[in-house]
């Protein structure tokens, strides 16, 4: 068992600086925890104090039902993967990978089992002769988790292990981290400020602002229901768009206007509204770019859903074109995902469609959201 | 005979105090010779006997075995049993109980040239090898298991918060791979103990007798690079060259060239998540896609708050020359700040 639970967790520096505020969270056995969220935010400082580099300041840790707040890292059970892996220059691979069981004194032939099991795994068996310098980026963070992978751990901790590598990279390691938690079944708790990475990566995601949690949830109800302005901008590639809307209820329903455009709400949407006083009071829409359409199908069937705009920037992909317009209302540019195949242009006037089942609202004061689920 | 070093420091200590002292050897001759006066009769070691307007002890001080200090009042008694307790601290330690001994020795440079190659010949240390100081500023009884010491290498505790590793350079491949393993043993230590040291590297030195000076050059990689880089933990003092230069230039200079750019006009421009950027740009070496991407931003927005600096200040950092004078500028702030806790 390798629960993690982390009560009313608070990381004060001297000076009063508070980096992590009421962190509470409960990791099932086996769970993939990503913790996301701006640089500043808390998430490797709260990791930090799950391997035990930083002091608790307050609150209670429990790795297997076990309080750990003041157990060595070293007998925590858990294996630390850093952003800047630093594997010894002149040791092989194989050698990189037992040093950690070495300075344990684990036994000669138990240390070159699970040096082979781990390169396995890996897929590095064809490397251990070979020393650092010798390998890719790519090799070398194999060796790097290799060296976690080898102490059996009961929890595995990553910090931002991919932010060095390229793109390109970056994309198939994530797929590997992915799989390599699908074969050990342990639980892995993994710190990125990429939400992208959070996204496919995670079971469940943490998403965190200046030390506080903002959400708890699944990648695809954050993206569905983000409880926040914060959590609807950061969640989703590109942001989603906002704008300044009121609500106003007329007498065929419920009109976000803003500028020159009036969008119908559906009335599925308004029978979520927890609060009907927002009706009346300036709010913030958002939508996601995927949730627009430029198709002349869509914008006849849906006359009430549009949006009059002025092409500034198609930015075409390949896959997917993305159109940056200027509509009434709004000072920033609105972004939207249109069908590769589209004929708008840089320069044309163009009506846009809103998916309305798709709008979000939030409270112009709290920012949080005015939607239920 | 102990080290001429030692009686030298002693004397002059002596010659601090506001009475004249003295120090003789068992056949009662003056150290230094010069001094001529009758040794008067003492019972025991430790004992102490006023004689012709001078207060004696007797002490056990290796070459010293009479003090004496003129006076023969309360106050030259308490002279000469402080000087006696002087005399027999210095003297009576052997100059080195071991190899760990010579190299601390030599790290804070208190051994002339001949009595470093004396004690190197007495210990077996070579005196012409390349070595390097790795500076592990952190508990000594902590992290020590965790250091990776080699062959040629010697590990000596300097004081409680500082160990060194004296690093035989001959099997390094050069400065670069130093460092690396520097940064492996500062994870395996934070890893291993929740210690967070703080490593400076000094200067490879071929001689055991400028090993005192790579010594301070780690030392300086840590205070210079405490100020600059305060997110690091692992500080060559070869690769902090801009960052030595600037620390040199007066502060008060260094602050007026900084608020030339740096001022209350531009305090909102240069805030949090502006600075981040220009510091990924810098990182990136200038390439805006990979800064993008890195930072998460479209290009576009990249491209429009680099575009923002150059309108408000004239300076734009896509160009090498801006992006220097941009850097130094910045960089001079830090120099100019608060300084940091002495790591010492």
């Amino acid at each position: 068992m390798a629960s993690v639970t982390l009560k009313h967790i608070y990381k004060v520096y001297a000076g009063g600086v508070t980096a992590v505020s009421d962190f509470t969270l409960d990791i099932e056995d086996k769970e993939f925890i990503v913790l996301v969220g701006p640089s500043g935010c808390g998430k490797s400082t709260t990791l930090r104090m799950v391997a035990g580099l930083e002091e608790i300041s307050d609150g209670e840790l429990y790795i297997a039902d076990k309080l750990v707040n003041d157990v060595a890292p070293k007998d925590r059970d858990i294996a630390m993967v850093f952003q800047n892996y630093a594997l010894y220059p002149h040791m092989t691979v194989y050698d990189n990978m037992a040093f950690g069981l070495k300075l344990r004194k684990t036994p000669k032939a138990e240390i070159d089992k699970r040096v082979h099991e781990a390169a396995k795994i890996l897929d590095i068996e064809h490397l251990l002769n070979r020393k650092p310098k010798a390998l890719s980026g790519g090799q070398r963070q194999r060796v790097a988790l290799g060296r976690a992978i080898v102490r059996e751990p009961k929890v595995f901790l990553m910090d931002e292990p991919l932010s060095n590598l390229d793109a390109k990279l970056r994309v198939a390691m994530r797929t590997e981290i992915t799989k390599l938690h699908q074969r050990l079944q342990t639980t892995f708790i993994y710190v990125t400020h990429d939400q992208t990475e959070a996204m496919t990566m995670g079971t469940r995601i943490v998403v965190m602002k200046d030390g506080f949690i903002q959400q708890i949830d699944t990648p695809q109800n954050l993206y569905d229901y983000p409880t926040n302005l914060f959590v609807a901008g950061f969640i989703g590639s590109p942001q989603m768009n906002f704008f300044d809307a009121t609500l106003v209820r007329e007498a065929d329903g419920v009109y976000a206007v803003f500028g020159n455009n009036k969008i119908l709400v559906p009335n599925s949407k308004v029978a979520k509204f927890l609060d009907e006083d927002c009706i009346g009071k300036e709010v913030t829409m958002g939508i996601r770019p995927e949730n627009m359409s430029d198709s002349k199908a869509f914008v006849e069937a849906n006359p009430k859903s549009i949006m009059e705009v002025d092409v500034e920037v198609v930015e075409m992909l390949g896959s997917e074109t993305y159109l940056y317009v200027k509509t009434s209302g709004k000072t920033d540019n609105v972004i939207a995902r249109v069908d590769p195949r589209t004929t708008s242009a840089s320069g044309d006037k163009i009506r846009l469609g809103l998916e309305t089942e798709h709008l979000h609202f939030f409270d112009k004061e709290t920012e949080a959201t005015l939607l239920g689920r | 005979m102990p080290d001429k070093h030692i009686i030298d420091q002693l004397l002059k200590t002596l010659s601090g105090l506001h009475a004249e002292v003295l120090l003789f050897d068992e056949n009662g001759k003056s150290i230094p010779a010069g001094f001529e006066k009758q040794i008067p009769i003492f019972a025991e070691l430790g004992g102490m006997a006023v004689r012709d307007g001078w207060t004696w002890m007797r002490v056990n001080a290796a070459a010293v075995s009479y003090i004496c200090a003129e006076g023969e009042d309360q106050a030259a008694a308490d002279c000469v049993r402080l000087a006696a307790a002087l005399a027999e601290s210095l003297i009576a330690e052997p100059m080195a109980n071991d190899r760990t001994d010579v190299l601390r020795a030599a790290l804070r440079e208190e051994l002339s040239g001949p009595e470093l190659e004396a004690l190197s010949v007495e210990y077996g240390i070579p005196m012409h090898m390349d070595r390097c100081v790795l500076l592990f500023h952190g508990n000594p009884s902590v992290i020590r298991d965790f250091i990776l010491v080699g062959e040629e290498d010697i590990l000596v505790e300097m004081d409680r918060h500082a160990i060194v590793l004296v690093k035989s350079m001959d099997n390094m491949e050069g400065y670069e791979e130093l460092a690396q393993l520097a940064e492996a043993m500062e994870q395996t230590i934070m890893s291993e103990t929740g210690e967070q040291p703080i490593i400076g590297i000094g200067e490879c030195r071929s001689s055991l007798a400028e090993l005192g000076a790579s010594y301070r050059a780690a030392w300086r990689a840590l205070e210079i690079g405490r100020v600059f880089k305060p997110e690091a933990s692992v500080y060559c003092f070869n690769r902090l060259v801009l960052e030595r230069f600037l620390s040199e230039i007066p502060r008060e200079l260094g602050t007026r060239y900084h608020h030339m750019l740096f001022n209350r006009k531009t305090q909102r421009l240069f805030n949090e998540e502006m600075l981040h950027t220009i510091e990924m740009f810098f990182e990136k070496d200038l390439n805006l896609s990979d800064t993008a991407r890195q930072l998460y931003i479209h290009r576009n927005t990249l491209v429009y708050r680099l575009d923002k600096i150059q309108r408000q200040t004239g300076l734009d950092l896509r160009r090498f020359e801006d992006a220097i004078s941009f850097r130094m500028l910045l960089m001079l702030g830090k120099a100019g700040g608060d300084r940091p806790v002495n790591v010492r």
